[in-house]
């Protein structure tokens, strides 16, 4: 159903039908996050019900207004032509800046990020990772034809600050599941300020997050950890599992070797190429906290 | 073996796509290897031990890298086999350390090296935008106006800091020592005799590529680095712990070799080449030499390793070679490079001689130090003083360290 939604929800043409998709992509993800009625994930469920429901409340809120000032339905084939928008361009940036602060929230980004982590730590891993991955699959691709040149500021703005937030707020966590969501708040920052520079490198780094942070969460999946003091015991699973471990951590934090700096490398390129110097220092700072978090875990397994 | 890549006095050089070789890379492509097999020699216990396979393979890995990582032309796939060093020697340190220090000391090093090698990263890539080329061999000249103004020097810093963290210069060191303390034997003469030597190769790199570019940076960067020399060479006299005498000393030669390579003349490109050969060779010995008297007496600290003239009149032969050298005696490479690096120093500037000076009478007394105090003296009431006799393998190991050293002066120009 998850997947059907999402689907359904990037295949319509037409605003509500988005909306539509949003919706029940939101109630089946709740509905599955939640059979084993454990009284923490019903707590998980309802917040994560409360903010995405708001969420799509404001996308709901920023289609009238964008009926209003375009008198279209259609987000994907109208062409804005600001000659016809005399005395409405205010109305139109305004619904575009309410739609994407919907979506904002929905992923997770900085303004509205605590939801994050509360959530996942409450939810079981297999949640964690449709969570951290799958569920960012609609938002992107929408906030993806909503950004443009007058959304330049909020958007850079927004992406700086949640990959420093994804850096600091991970620093000094012993819980994984809070860390892990700490670490994809990062990378959402990544993915925002690489939207307004290259729409391909969006998608590749996409791809590589989704199956780079897969293999860690599969990883903490199948040995059941959730903090520090049961990480330790890595004598259990013999050291070739230990390098496996933490290569898939490095990987994630985007170390030159690996798969996960490819799309460092994809994402600067494409900030340096257009000439946004101070994006990527900022979103480099982020990362680095990222990375000083992910050598905490690693040097904690390798005790 | 050195010569006959550089036989005569011209720059040779040869390609292989995306490989290239002249005969800097050469020369320390032959330090790789010289310094991987002996650290298979000194690692010689882990055989007994049972986890040598794997690092086996990782010490294989590295040479690899190691010798990808001064044969490749691009700087872009430079930067990546340069961070891909640090993975396995993390992992040297991680997995064959005695400590639990040893995951500080860990992290330590993979902050510092990464945080620094990110301005390198979006420097590359802005070289790559500004002049359209990424290869090492190709020369921009820079005109000295264009490096003029804030954040021109801003990004000529940014391509040279993970070097200078790498090196280590004075400001950036501290996270040599504790990863030398840290690491296993194999370790340290790695990360001493080669790691280091990456840092100075990739300068020395970026300095041609920018030929003429840097003079704003190169003051600055020279003169804090040869104070910060002299006061690493004060530091050393008061260390306790052989392992970390030797890494402070290696910041201090290190020190040198950045103030000779930034007076931006001949002399100081050809004396860091012969002195990170030179320092390669010898500073490994050192600390091969550490590792085995810590094999024997379980302890780094000088107070305990006393009067290992008594214990190991063999082993104090080759302390005493190793420390001369060090010192930069006469009859080795050491001198040679130092007599280069001070020279080009003071060609920049008469001023210098004062921190030259004190800079090269305490690099003797400390080496003098690490000697004496560790084979002289009451042997510690705690140790058997049976005499132990060195295998053929330690003692091949330490001639090996010492050959080069005192033979390739017959033919210095690399």
């Amino acid at each position: 159903m998850v997947i059907i939604s999402t689907i359904f929800s990037l295949s319509s043409g037409h605003i509500l039908g988005v909306w539509l998709g949003l919706e029940l992509n939101m109630l089946s993800f709740i509905s599955f996050s939640i059979q084993s009625k454990n009284f923490n994930e019903v707590e998980a469920g309802l917040k994560y019900f409360l903010i995405q429901a708001l969420g799509s409340g404001f996308w709901l809120l920023g289609s009238f207004l964008f009926y209003l000032s375009m008198g279209s339905w259609f987000l994907f084939e109208t062409i804005v032509d600001f000659n016809n928008l005399i005395g409405l361009e205010n109305i139109f940036c305004m619904a575009k800046v309410i739609m994407m602060w919907g979506l904002f929230m929905k992923l997770g980004a900085f303004p509205i990020y605590f939801w994050v982590p509360s959530v996942m730590n409450e939810m079981s891993w297999f949640s964690c990772i449709i969570l951290a991955t799958w569920q960012k699959f609609i938002p992107l691709i929408l906030l993806s034809y909503l950004i443009g040149p007058e959304t330049f500021f909020l958007g850079i703005i927004v992406s700086v600050m949640s990959s420093l937030v994804g850096g600091v707020g991970g620093l000094n966590q012993t819980r994984l599941r809070v860390l892990m969501a700490y670490s994809s708040i990062g990378h959402l920052g990544w993915m925002i300020g690489l939207m307004y520079m290259s729409w391909i490198g969006v998608m590749v780094y996409y791809g590589v997050y989704f199956v780079v942070s897969l293999s860690v969460f599969l990883f903490l999946w199948l040995f059941e950890f959730s903090s520090f003091m049961q990480v330790t015991g890595w004598r259990m699973w013999g050291k070739s599992m230990l390098i496996l471990f933490s290569l898939n951590f490095f990987s994630l934090a985007g170390l030159p070797p690996f798969l996960g700096f490819m799309s460092k490398w994809v994402a600067l390129q494409a900030m340096v190429n257009s000439g946004s110097y101070f994006l990527g220092c900022g979103l480099l700072v982020g990362a680095l906290m990222n990375l000083y978090y992910y050598t905490i875990v690693v040097m904690n397994v390798s005790v | 073996m050195f010569g006959m890549f550089s036989s005569g006095s011209g720059w040779k050089f040869s390609s292989l796509g995306v490989l290239g070789w002249d005969s800097m890379s050469m020369s320390l492509i032959f330090l790789v290897f010289w310094i991987s097999g002996m650290m298979m020699m000194a690692s010689y216990s882990l055989e007994s031990k049972g986890s040598s396979y794997m690092f086996y393979s990782l010490v294989y890995l590295l040479t690899v890298i190691l010798f990808l990582c001064f044969s490749i032309m691009n700087m872009f796939y430079f930067y990546l086999v340069f961070e891909a060093s640090l993975i396995p020697t993390l992992m040297l340190i991680l997995g064959w350390g005695y400590q639990p220090e040893r995951l500080q000391a860990g992290s330590y090093m993979l902050m510092y090296t990464v945080s620094a090698s990110l301005p390198l990263l979006m420097g590359v890539l802005c070289v790559y935008s500004l002049f359209g080329g990424i290869n090492f061999f190709s020369v921009v000249y820079v005109d000295s106006l264009m490096t003029e103004g804030i954040y021109m020097s801003v990004f000529m810093l940014s391509l040279m800091l993970a070097f200078l963290v790498k090196l280590p210069m004075y400001f950036t060191h501290l996270w040599l020592p504790k990863a030398h303390v840290e690491a296993p034997v194999a370790g340290s003469m790695v990360l001493a005799g080669v790691l280091l030597k990456l840092g100075g190769y990739g300068l020395m790199r970026m300095m041609s590529f920018f030929w003429g570019g840097f003079h704003t940076v190169y003051s600055v960067v020279g003169i804090l680095s040869l104070w910060g020399a002299m006061i690493t060479s004060l530091i050393c006299l008061r260390q306790s712990d052989v392992k970390s005498l030797i890494a402070y000393s290696s910041v201090a030669h290190m020190g040198l070799l950045i103030g000779g390579l930034m007076s931006g003349v001949y002399w100081g490109w050809e004396g860091s080449l012969i002195i990170m050969l030179a320092h390669g060779v010898c500073s490994s010995g050192l600390f091969a030499l550490a590792g085995l008297s810590y094999d024997i007496l379980s302890s780094r600290s000088v107070v305990v390793n006393k009067g290992m003239l008594v214990l190991l009149p063999s082993l104090t032969f080759w302390w005493f070679l190793l420390s001369v050298c060090n010192l930069a005696g006469p009859p080795s490479l050491n001198l040679v490079g130092e007599l280069f690096l001070i020279s080009s120093i003071l060609s920049y500037s008469d001023y210098l001689c004062f921190v030259i000076g004190v800079l090269s009478l305490f690099a003797a007394g400390y080496s003098l130090y690490l000697y004496v105090s560790t084979q002289h003296g009451k042997v510690s009431l705690y140790m058997n003083s049976t005499v132990i006799n060195l295998s053929g393998r330690v003692n091949s190991m330490f001639f090996f360290h010492w050959v080069p050293l005192n033979l390739i002066i017959f033919k210095v120009d690399l």
